[in-house]
């Protein structure tokens, strides 16, 4: 969590420092990053035989409520989107 | 939509490869994927701190916007706690446990692997890593059918690192800031809510 805030900030720190260098290939790195990301908790999730051996029944469990709790989160998302846009006239 | 394509393809090559054994012992368990992260997060930040916009964009961002962790956690738990009636094996304490991962996987399965054992633990390993990942795939389609506060509200604690560029991607740079401030206010809620509904 704090190693996550520090990587972060000293990120921007860079960033701000470079204002006059715009990084340009920066998407193309954060995109494969993300590849890289999924391709490892890939293993992760493939590699665990708690997890593989269950997946029929446990997974079918776990994925009625990730939908449900996102239904409701994208839900209260949707109304202050609505409520926000209202007030301000955009 | 492609993108979305090419990262499930990359997770579903990395679940081959687990499954198949051919990744070494010592790159599983968090090694890679930490250092992966961290990179991750280092080039978000220096495209955050390049932006000279942003600093503009948070002042005049509006206030009520910052309700938005409130309402991801209110909306989360409501699902869960109504969909828990469909699931009679379970609780609704322990679908609420489960919902109050937010995405988290590691830290909300660890929790409840503790207290309530291994069986739920997996649920909620699993339920949060799918959460991640509808939330990579469909946060383009969230944002035009929703408006650009649900991949945020989607991605739940994840909005501030892992689901971050895609949420960047598809509701524009921004909404960059209000998803690091929603995904650390849900992060922070994590231990405290997992651990309530744990000893309900």
């Amino acid at each position: 969590m704090l190693k996550i805030a520090v990587v972060l900030l000293s990120g921007i720190t860079i960033g701000a420092l470079l204002r006059k260098h715009p990084v340009s290939i920066l998407p193309k790195i954060i995109m494969v990053l993300v590849w890289v990301l999924l391709f490892s908790i890939g293993v992760e999730v493939g590699s665990d035989p708690r997890i593989i051996g269950h997946l029929h029944d446990l997974g079918l469990e776990a994925l009625v409520l990730t939908l449900a709790g996102l239904a409701g989160s994208i839900g209260t998302a949707f109304a202050l989107w609505k409520y926000a846009n209202r007030r301000t006239g955009r | 939509m492609k993108n979305s394509l090419v990262i499930l393809l990359f997770f579903i090559a990395g679940t081959a490869a687990g499954i198949s054994g051919i990744i070494p012992e010592g790159l599983i368990g968090g090694g890679a994927s930490h250092c992966a992260l961290y990179a991750l997060m280092f080039c978000v930040g220096i495209s955050l701190g390049n932006d000279t916009t942003l600093l503009r964009d948070l002042r005049s961002m509006d206030p009520r916007l910052l309700l938005l962790p409130l309402m991801t956690i209110i909306g989360t738990l409501a699902g869960c706690a109504i969909i828990s009636i469909c699931l009679p094996s379970r609780s609704v304490f322990d679908c609420l446990a489960v919902g109050s991962g937010f995405g988290y996987y590691s830290l909300s399965s660890i929790f409840i692997n503790e207290y309530k054992g291994t069986e739920l633990g997996t649920v909620a390993l699993l339920a949060n890593i799918i959460r991640e990942i509808i939330t990579l795939l469909a946060a383009p389609l969230m944002a035009r059918w929703f408006g650009k506060l649900a991949p945020i509200s989607a991605g739940g604690a994840t909005s501030m690192d892992t689901t971050l560029p895609i949420i960047a991607r598809s509701c524009g740079d921004d909404f960059v800031i209000l998803s690091i401030f929603h995904g650390f206010m849900v992060d922070f809620s994590v231990p405290f809510l997992v651990t309530l509904f744990c000893n309900l």
